[in-house]
């Protein structure tokens, strides 16, 4: 009999419990902190920012004296953000237990269970502001040297202009092949014509006829250029 | 060679586009302003302080008032749940709070600090910049629902005050000053979770609370003092026949309560312990017996202005009084207020259909004026409600007044006391519930001209276009001259609401000189009208370019003949207003653009008549604003209604019919009399039914005689769970190019089908244990279904997730954000879909392959929206609008499901981001930078004449509006383009190549010669 009324009396408790839990009897919970004013803040900062947990479902308002306090949270885990037009603030993670022990930390999405604490009452500190414009491009000296297509024509120019200097020129052998690389350079065969690719690329479609002939031309052409080089 | 060299130019093109498209998307500081515009609304406004308080003028305060007028404000709570400060003589926004999403149950001045009451929190707030004094919780206790009421006591013979603020379980009596707690006393409201209900006002002696269980329908009287908690009298009355206590007005000594019936009840607060009838004697003497449609509070000592569906009575309503109380005899149609020793008595003339007169005239010999004429125009409907404010001017001689007004469409007015109007904000447009873009008349010739018909026809019809075209241009060029005064004169501040003088009854609509003066479309079609619907049957067009309002225009009610149903005691005793449908959509349609010249370009909005909840269709002009014909209410419900996609030619007209389906599936087309196009067979249209959670599709086609339409169900699809949103492609939209290369030259090709809807629907995770603490896990499914087969494309479910989602569909990809319970966090999902096996296959409807990612959304979001563009070649961005305000553009490149683990060649030449779990957050990448927009209901976005380009229009408590360029620029020189400088570069080359070739030809010489 013992026994029956021990079970009797834990099953009263059971449906107790459950009784109290159905019952509607959730406290809200109290998230305070403080925001630290950045120094180039304008007289309006303390108005413009909001506190918001649980993406703004609970909000909270700087009072005059910095501090904020953001009621009627139940427990759980949510992030609670600074947020102002013009300044960043990092988020944090605040847990909040049944009993009402509140613990702060480190926001971290990827890895939500790791627990890095901060401080409680929240402290919010400015990242700087947020840069929602892109700089100007300047035109600058600078910056033109160091382009690096610039750079390109730059350093091989330089090389050209430099290294017949290096370069012993009385050396007759050298000189010889210097003149053969002049004369490579002056022959216009190896050079693409202007006229000839600016055909090639507004005439692609013409006749193949034309082209030929255009070379036929050139190859006139280029005996008598040969005569007057040599 | 030539070739070749083409082609590398080309694959350099293409690396360039790829190139801005990683780079980073941000605005210029100098480019603040110039393509985008805001404006800052509060919303509709319900409760109104002045921060001069009239009512209760103590000495202290009259000398507070003679200060400069400058400083003055007035102060609002409104039902975007926003508490702001608006200067009584700028009407700009001082500050403003956006307070929970819970209404805001009162605001009060008291003691020089501004209280608001919303979600069991009592705050006080420093008036001059809005920063908090302090927040109390009035009960520790969570409710999902708080009531709550505030009351504030001044005592003019002792200096102290009190502030009572109560939720329907708790009051609490604060020092206005300090904010410490001087008493609180428990109210019992009735049986636990119920949503009691609380009203309180303050008496000579103290407070009088009134908490109301309406399940039980039982009334609990509290009268407390000022000194203690311990209640003076507490009284336990039956009202059964009440169903909210707000259809009951509390003053010092009485309660006056409206039955079902529409007669009003009276209870004594001081002794009485029923509620008693109002007496026959007295229902003379106000000349009209009921039923009654409101009962109001005014003034502070037992007035009361009860409203009737054709005017308005006061009368002080004592219901202790054993006489009966005393009425004043008025004409219908008057509106009386008193206010401190000034008394108004505000005459409304007409009904909204013509132009609006008030009159305001006071007994007391102070005021300067005894009559006013306050005039409106007829677009904002009839007057709403009135705050008289009565101050004391410099010198102290005599008393000058304001009335601040709100109108049926939510606009906010301010008259001063020789009745000229001071300001007006467009409140209206904080409740946009639809916009829809139009093109500007375009002075393009080409589209004169009509396809099809006779060489002679179509050369008459281009010489009467253009003679029609170039009258246009003289009245054009008239009108700007004549407004051009006019537009000098009415430069008031950013948006000075040039609101026109009294408008003469015929003009309906109303344009400013201004507005109409630069309606013209640019080069580039960036310029466009923004027609927009509110949710208080108002339309408005916005100026893309600057934001003004061009016309305002109040959907007109149907003639009263055309109620069928409704009785007339029904019709009586509910005041007919347009309202948006049941889904709270009120959709515009373009049915007849502005290409086809001659002929006036034609929209349509379909609301509902709020009386009998039948369909009303209206259409009007998009460009100017005018009505076209009058309104009409349709018989049946309509289950659907949809655009025809193709204008009909045959009678020249150039509409789309709107097809209109009715639940007892008829098929009407609106107008009446339009032909359908050439060749029309069939038309696919669905219904969502979320109350049954069904999807249902319908087939529309001509019968046999081609004269009539049918409609037949053709499928069902039941989702067994709730519908939280849907989402489909916009019909207009352009895809360009139909599949994509592969690193390793294969395509894959997009699966491409117009009639996709995107349903998520929401339900119990059966899956995942649930938590220790808190709720059981929810789930997410997200259903694409054809909507013309019925057939379910591809599903998928989230397991512990839920809402707020939003849904974005364009060309073959599906963008979603959720909120995953598990983790906590905020994940954004992409679904990509090809058709199968690399092969287009249009036959057979293949399943498609469909590719799917998921991202941790660092930022919360309200709301997701894609940008459109003219032929769809630029690369699309997602914009998210963030719930900490900024809108933030996210290139499409960045939610693509083929984004890699492991990087191969081939994949960095498709041009694909390693996969990251994490969606990048920059602030350069916020469209809005700091102009934040809360309260985001829904972004639009329009295609423009450049390809580059598309407008993006905001909507919510705040308008916002810019251009959107996801890919940069790259079809217009951007504006700091240094001409002088390739110019300069450019000749030099050329003159240098001349120069070098001159000193080439005499090197060569000299070489010769030696």
């Amino acid at each position: 009999s013992e026994m029956t009324s021990k079970c009797i009396s834990l099953k009263a408790l059971t449906a107790l419990a459950a009784f109290a839990c159905l019952l509607p009897v959730s406290r809200g919970h109290t998230i305070e902190g403080v925001i630290e004013q950045p120094m180039d803040a304008d007289a309006d900062f303390l108005a413009k920012t909001r506190i918001t947990v649980d993406s703004g479902n609970y909000l909270g308002f700087i009072r005059a004296n910095r501090t904020f306090i953001v009621q009627h949270v139940p427990s759980g885990s949510f992030v609670v953000e600074a947020i102002h037009p013009n300044y960043l603030f990092e988020p944090m993670r605040v847990d909040v237990a049944s009993s009402g022990k509140i613990r702060a930390r480190k926001l971290n999405f990827l890895q939500p269970a790791l627990v890095k604490k901060l401080t409680y009452p929240l402290r919010f500190v400015s990242l700087g502001r947020a840069a929602y414009f892109q700089q100007r491009e300047q035109l600058r000296t600078l910056d033109l040297l160091m382009n690096p297509s610039v750079l390109i024509m730059v350093v091989p120019m330089l090389i050209l202009l430099v290294m017949p200097k290096l370069m012993n020129t009385q050396d007759p052998e050298v000189r010889k092949e210097m003149q053969q690389q002049m004369n490579f350079f002056s022959n216009k065969q190896n050079m693409p014509d202007v006229a000839e690719t600016l055909s090639n690329w507004f005439g692609g479609g013409g006749s193949s006829g034309s082209r030929r002939s255009g070379s036929a031309l050139k190859d006139a052409k280029r005996p008598g250029v040969k005569k007057r080089a040599a | 060679m030539g070739i070749n060299k083409n082609k590398f130019s080309f694959c350099m093109l293409i690396f360039l586009l790829f190139l801005q498209m990683y780079s980073v998307l941000a605005l210029y500081e100098d480019e603040i302003g110039k393509h985008d515009w805001t404006r800052q609304f509060v919303g509709r406004v319900q409760h109104l302080e002045f921060d001069l308080p009239a009512g209760t003028t103590t000495r202290q305060r009259s000398q507070q008032l003679q200060g400069g007028s400058s400083s003055r404000r007035l102060f609002v709570a409104t039902d975007h749940n926003v508490l702001a400060a608006i200067g009584l003589k700028s009407s700009r926004i001082i500050w403003r709070h956006f307070l929970e999403d819970a209404p805001v149950n009162g605001i009060k001045l008291c003691d020089g600090a501004l209280f608001s009451m919303s979600n069991g929190l009592l705050r006080s707030w420093s008036t001059s910049r809005g920063i908090l004094n302090y927040e109390i919780s009035v009960q520790e206790q969570l409710e999902a629902k708080f009531a709550g009421s505030l009351a504030c006591h001044e005592d003019p013979d002792d200096d102290r005050s009190l502030v009572f603020a109560s939720t329907a379980r708790r009051l609490v009596a604060v020092a206005p000053l300090t904010g410490a707690l001087e008493w609180a006393a428990n109210l019992d409201a009735g049986s636990g979770e119920n949503h009691s209900e609380v009203t309180s006002f303050p008496n000579p002696d103290g407070l009088t609370v009134v908490t109301f269980d309406p399940t039980a329908g039982k009334m609990r009287l509290h009268r407390f003092g000022t000194e203690s908690g311990v209640a003076k009298r507490t009284a336990t009355v039956k009202a059964e026949w009440l169903t909210s206590l707000q259809r009951c007005a509390i003053s010092v000594s009485t309660l006056a309560c409206l039955d079902p019936a529409g007669s009003i009840r009276l209870l004594s607060l001081s002794s009485g312990s029923d509620f008693k009838p109002l007496p026959p004697s007295l229902a003379e003497q106000l000349g009209h017996a009921g039923p009654w449609q409101s009962v109001e509070e005014i003034g502070g000592q037992d007035l009361f202005q009860l409203t009737t569906n054709s005017g308005a009575v006061v009368a002080m309503l004592d219901a202790s009084l054993a006489t009966g109380p005393t009425g004043e005899s008025l004409p219908a149609g008057s509106l009386l207020r008193y206010r401190g020793q000034v008394r108004f008595l505000l005459r409304q003339q007409g009904d909204g259909g013509g132009g609006v007169t008030l009159e305001a005239s006071s007994s007391s010999s102070l005021v300067a004026s005894n009559k006013i004429s306050l005039s409106f125009a007829s677009h904002h409907g009839r007057v709403s409600q009135l705050y008289p404010v009565t101050f004391v001017r410099k010198g102290g001689s005599s008393y000058g007044y304001r009335v601040v007004m709100t109108t049926r469409d939510a606009d906010l007015h301010a008259f001063d006391d020789t009745g000229e109007r001071q300001w007006m904000r467009e409140e209206s447009l904080a409740g946009i519930v639809s916009v829809e873009a139009v093109d500007l008349p375009s002075a393009d010739e080409d589209e004169l001209v009509t396809p099809g018909g006779s060489v002679f026809s179509s050369f008459a019809q281009r010489l009467s276009g253009q003679v029609h075209h170039f009258i246009h241009v003289l009245q054009h060029l008239m009108l700007c001259w004549r407004a051009r005064p006019a537009s000098q004169a009415d430069s008031l501040g950013e948006f000075g609401y040039p609101d026109e003088a009294p408008a003469p009854p015929a003009s309906a609509a109303s344009s400013s000189g201004s507005g109409a003066g630069s309606l013209i479309r640019d080069e580039f079609n960036l310029h466009k009208l923004l027609v927009v619907a509110t949710k208080d049957g108002k339309l408005a067009a916005l100026d893309s370019a600057t934001g003004r309002s061009v016309w305002r225009l109040m959907i007109p009610m149907p003639a009263a003949a055309a109620v069928a149903e409704g009785t007339a005691a029904d019709s009586a005793r509910t005041e007919a207003r347009i309202e948006p449908l049941a889904d709270g959509q009120m959709p515009l349609y373009i049915q007849r653009t502005t290409a086809h010249f001659p002929l006036e370009p034609m929209a349509t909005v379909l609301c509902r008549d709020s009386s009998t909840g039948r369909p009303v269709l209206f259409s009007f002009n998009p460009i100017t604003g005018i009505g076209i014909g009058l309104a009409q209410r349709l018989q049946s419900r309509l289950l659907q209604a949809l655009l025809v996609p193709q204008p009909s030619h045959d009678n020249g007209q150039y509409i789309r019919p709107l097809m209109l389906l009715s639940d007892t599936l008829q098929v009407t087309l609106y107008p009446a009399k339009t032909a359908l196009p050439h060749g029309f067979k069939s038309l696919n249209l669905y219904t969502i039914d979320r109350d049954n959670r069904l999807l249902q599709g319908y087939r529309l086609r001509l019968t046999e005689q081609q004269q009539q339409m049918s409609a037949i169900s053709t499928w069902r699809l039941a989702l067994h769970e709730p519908i939280l949103v849907t989402a489909a492609r916009r019909p207009t939209e352009q895809v360009h190019s139909v599949g994509r290369v592969l690193g390793n030259r294969h395509v894959l090709y997009k699966y491409l089908n117009p009639n996709l809807l995107a349903v998520a629907t929401l339900a119990k995770d059966m899956v995942t244990p649930a938590p220790q603490i808190g709720d059981a896990y929810t789930q997410i499914t997200i259903w694409l279904i054809d909507t013309v087969s019925g057939r379910v494309v591809a599903s998928a479910t989230h397991h512990h997730s839920s809402g707020p989602v939003s849904l974005v569909h364009s060309e073959h990809w599906l963008v979603y954000s959720l909120w995953n319970q598990k983790q906590r966090r905020f994940q954004l999902s992409v679904w990509e879909l090809f058709a199968g096996n690399g092969l287009r296959d249009c036959m057979n409807a293949t399943q498609p392959i469909v590719g799917k990612q998921s991202y941790i959304l660092p930022a919360p979001v309200q709301h997701l929206a894609v940008s459109q563009t003219e032929r769809g070649i630029t690369a699309k961005s997602v914009l998210l609008a963030l719930r900490s305000g900024g809108i933030m553009e996210l290139s499409k490149a960045f939610l693509d499901p083929r984004r890699p683990f492991d990087m191969t060649p081939e994949f960095q030449e498709e041009g694909l981001m390693p996969y990251h779990p994490e969606v990048p957050m920059s602030t350069q990448a916020i469209v809005n930078y700091n102009q934040s927009l809360h309260r985001v209901e829904g972004m639009v976005t329009v295609p423009t004449g450049l390809e580059s380009t598309s407008l993006l229009f905001v909507h919510g408590t705040d308008l916002f509006c810019t251009r959107v360029q996801p890919s940069k620029m790259f079809d217009v020189l951007k504006a700091d383009f240094d001409y002088a400088f390739i110019a300069a570069v450019t000749i030099g080359m050329i003159i240098g190549s001349f120069v070098t070739q001159r000193l080439a030809a005499r090197k060569a010489l000299f070489r010769l010669w030696s």
